[in-house]
């Protein structure tokens, strides 16, 4: 998408612009409409991302919205970044951080397990219950395999973008997907044989 | 059994996926919005980039004309452009290793 020129043909993208500058002048009815249009969809995203982390993902939706609200300001309605994306990329990158530290200081393992218990009861209950076995199966899968995937086949980033916010190279993360689809392909189909065959 | 067309399909559903927030997080974030200072005035009728533009060559300017218009009050201001003392003199004497006379450059 190019810049200043498509602000006004894309009506969303002005609207967004248009509520964090409200927002941003003390505007809480602005702020909320803006959360209110954007958060479900980040919260969906990073919770998927962190293997459904509950509350590591409502730290990092918290912290990226902070993040928003900082840029009110100066914030480049006719910039390269879609308001969505940029919240995006922000949790993203704090995800797989926040992920890193926790490999490295606790020895979390690599896998989640389902059942866990998250993410909550009403989040399930509106939930496809194919998106639901999606997500177990998204959540079984290495933490590097997960974000890789979420973030190429879900989220629609290349790879070069998805090495950036990785710290890896592009090879890396050919290979990283192309695992993880496979391994998720996997999971996906003994999900479906166990539903078929009960 | 679920082959790469649905599995593709499934992944591309799940981009519209949304999650509620919940009243807490929900609260957390607006408050932060709330809290978030407010931006900074703009200080000043001219933006810096346009007093550094504007100011550069009207100091050179100034100088420029002092220099040659009002000599005698650079002068006035500059060491060795006059000796006051015979101090100053055994001075230049001493670091120039000749009589040092008033006048004379070259």
């Amino acid at each position: 998408m190019t810049p200043a020129q498509d602000l006004t043909a894309d009506p969303a993208r002005a609207a967004e612009a248009d509520l964090l500058a409200r927002a941003g002048s003390g505007d809480d009815a602005a702020a909320a409409a803006l959360l209110d249009r954007l958060g479900p969809r980040l919260m969906a995203f990073v919770v998927r991302m962190t293997a459904g982390d509950r509350a590591l993902a409502e730290d990092i939706v918290q912290e990226a919205f902070l993040r928003l609200w900082k840029r009110a300001g100066d914030w480049d309605a006719g910039g390269a970044a879609q308001m969505s994306t940029w919240l995006g990329r922000v949790a993203a990158n704090l995800a797989i951080d926040a992920k890193r530290r926790a490999a490295r200081t606790q020895g979390m393992p690599e896998t989640w397990d389902p059942a866990d218990g998250t993410p909550s009861v009403e989040a399930r209950m509106i939930r496809d219950e194919r998106l639901s076995a999606l997500d177990a199966a998204l959540a079984a899968l290495p933490d590097r395999q997960r974000q890789a995937v979420v973030l190429r086949h879900i989220e629609g980033y290349s790879n070069p973008d998805i090495a950036a916010m990785m710290g890896v190279g592009v090879e890396a993360v050919e290979s990283l997907t192309a695992r993880g689809k496979r391994r998720l392909a996997e999971l996906m189909r003994d999900t479906k044989g166990g539903r078929d065959d009960g | 059994m679920m082959d790469d067309d649905d599995l593709d399909h499934m992944l591309r559903a799940a981009r519209a996926d949304t999650v509620p927030l919940g009243d807490g997080l929900r609260a957390r974030i607006l408050a932060d919005a709330a809290r978030r200072p407010a931006p900074a005035p703009k200080s000043g009728l001219l933006p810096a980039w346009l007093g550094g533009i504007l100011g550069v060559p009207t100091a050179a300017a100034l100088g420029l004309w002092i220099g040659v218009a009002q000599a005698d009050l650079v002068l006035t201001y500059m060491p060795g452009t006059s000796i006051s003392s015979e101090g100053e003199a055994a001075l230049l004497d001493d670091v120039f290793g000749t009589a040092w006379i008033e006048g004379e450059t070259g």
